[in-house]
């Protein structure tokens, strides 16, 4: 919950205030410490909607074209985007991870054996079945399918598709690795989604449609299971599309990163 | 921006003493209004706001003489008017547009995840433990979690707000004087 202040510092910050609102609250900056140190948490609060893809898409466009002016500016959400992976780094570490082992032990300590030990039987049978199946159908390669080595994961959020960002490197070690693309969703709900993979000349590498966000401790992604032998050395784009209740989609976020070999 | 007149060790001494008779709490009142008028020219979208400030305070000395002994109330307002004029000036002038940020590797990125890791070690254990808590969680979940964090500790939401956003401004220098150092080696 943000200070009252906030609602009106916001859009001074953005760019979005009339001239007689701009002069009170600059005279306020220079007179009132209180208020200046508002501001300066403003700030920070706006740099934390923008890095968790919060802001709407017009306060995004401001953000990265009125606020975002200074080093001073670009060094605070450098620093806010650190903090931000840390905590949330710092969260994983510390969540208890429930052992595979643990759930049928604690479930057979239950008090009816007979219940307990049907289901194990029903269980051991969906097991069977499902390796059946496997062997008889063979895995595509699908967005929500690994079937490689080694998976190398990398988490990309929205707006940092401007020329001179920073970007994120993913290191290819080999074609039978899964790239596994987390893309931080921005804010706005899409039932469904569209993506498409770009190289740096714009063509297209791979298609995603009719994709659902996922659920993580960090935040709602698209999470997609690539083969790493269609990725080059190269900058690639991701481009995010929502669909809309006509089925149209609109463009709702854009991703960049590196590939290296 | 170019800059027609330079501010001599006399102006500022005259500058100072305009401000307030003692001379400490004058420089303290010299940075505060020199880093609330970046603050407005940054806010305003200037790229050059430091030397818009600059620029502000030169002519502010340099009327000294006209000024000193009839104007009334608040020095920093004076400041601001001076201010107004330079930004009108600055925005007729059409500036270019500011130059984009340099590319930054993934090696410049770790190093100021490992800087950030080193300055949380830092922290008082209860700071840094505010700051991981506090920074959990986002959208709806964020605003619930910090009432029970601002509960927990027996303080007032906004308060919570302003510890949080003093350790983080302790970090973010930590973690700049950190990147020097690294940078210098």
């Amino acid at each position: 919950m943000k200070s009252q202040e906030y609602e009106s510092i916001r859009p001074y910050l953005l760019g979005l205030i009339q001239q007689n609102e701009q002069l009170q609250i600059e005279e306020r900056l220079l007179t009132d410490n209180e208020f200046y140190e508002e501001l300066l948490i403003a700030e920070d609060d706006l740099i934390d909607e923008y890095l968790a893809g919060e802001l709407s898409t017009l306060d995004r466009r401001n953000f990265e074209e009125h606020f975002l002016v200074t080093p001073e500016r670009e060094r605070k959400v450098r620093f806010g985007r650190a903090l931000k992976k840390y905590t949330a780094d710092k969260a994983r570490q510390s969540a208890p991870t429930p052992q595979w082992w643990s759930y049928p032990a604690a479930f057979l300590s239950a008090r009816n054996a007979v219940a307990s030990l049907a289901l194990a039987a029903a269980v051991l049978l969906l097991v069977f079945g499902v390796s059946w199946l496997a062997v008889k159908n063979p895995p595509q390669q699908t967005p929500g399918g690994p079937a490689s080595a080694s998976i190398v994961t990398a988490v990309l959020t929205p707006g940092m598709a401007r020329e001179g960002g920073e970007i994120t490197r993913i290191s290819v070690t080999s074609d039978k690795d899964t790239i596994q693309l987390r893309l931080a969703l921005p804010s706005g709900d899409y039932e469904k989604y569209h993506v498409a993979i770009l190289t740096s000349q714009g063509t297209n590498v791979w298609t995603g449609t009719s994709l659902q966000s996922e659920r993580l401790p960090e935040g709602k992604f698209i999470v997609l299971n690539l083969p790493a032998n269609i990725f080059r050395r190269d900058d690639y784009q991701a481009k995010l599309s929502g669909q809309l209740a006509n089925s149209s989609f609109e463009d709702a976020a854009s991703y960049t990163f590196r590939v290296s070999r | 921006m170019k800059k027609e007149w330079s501010l001599t060790h006399e102006n500022f001494d005259a500058l100072l003493l305009w401000l307030d008779p003692n001379r400490e709490q004058a420089g303290q009142k010299y940075e505060k209004i020199r880093l609330r008028l970046i603050k407005i020219f940054t806010c305003r979208g200037c790229f050059e706001s430091e030397d818009l400030a600059d620029e502000t305070i030169n002519r502010v000395a340099k009327r000294l003489k006209d000024i000193a002994d009839e104007f009334e109330g608040d020095r920093s307002l004076y400041f601001y008017g001076v201010a107004s004029k330079v930004y009108l000036e600055y925005v007729r002038k059409k500036p270019a547009p500011s130059p984009p940020p340099p590319r930054r590797d993934s090696d410049e990125v770790e190093l100021e995840y490992r800087c950030l890791e080193r300055c949380m070690e830092r922290l008082t254990s209860d700071n840094r433990q505010l700051v991981l808590q506090y920074y959990q969680e986002e959208k709806r979940a964020k605003i619930d979690h910090r009432k029970r964090l601002a509960e927990s500790l027996g303080i007032a939401l906004n308060a919570l707000r302003i510890r949080a956003h003093r350790i983080r401004l302790t970090l973010l220098e930590c973690v700049q004087q950190c990147l020097q150092e690294q940078q210098a080696w």
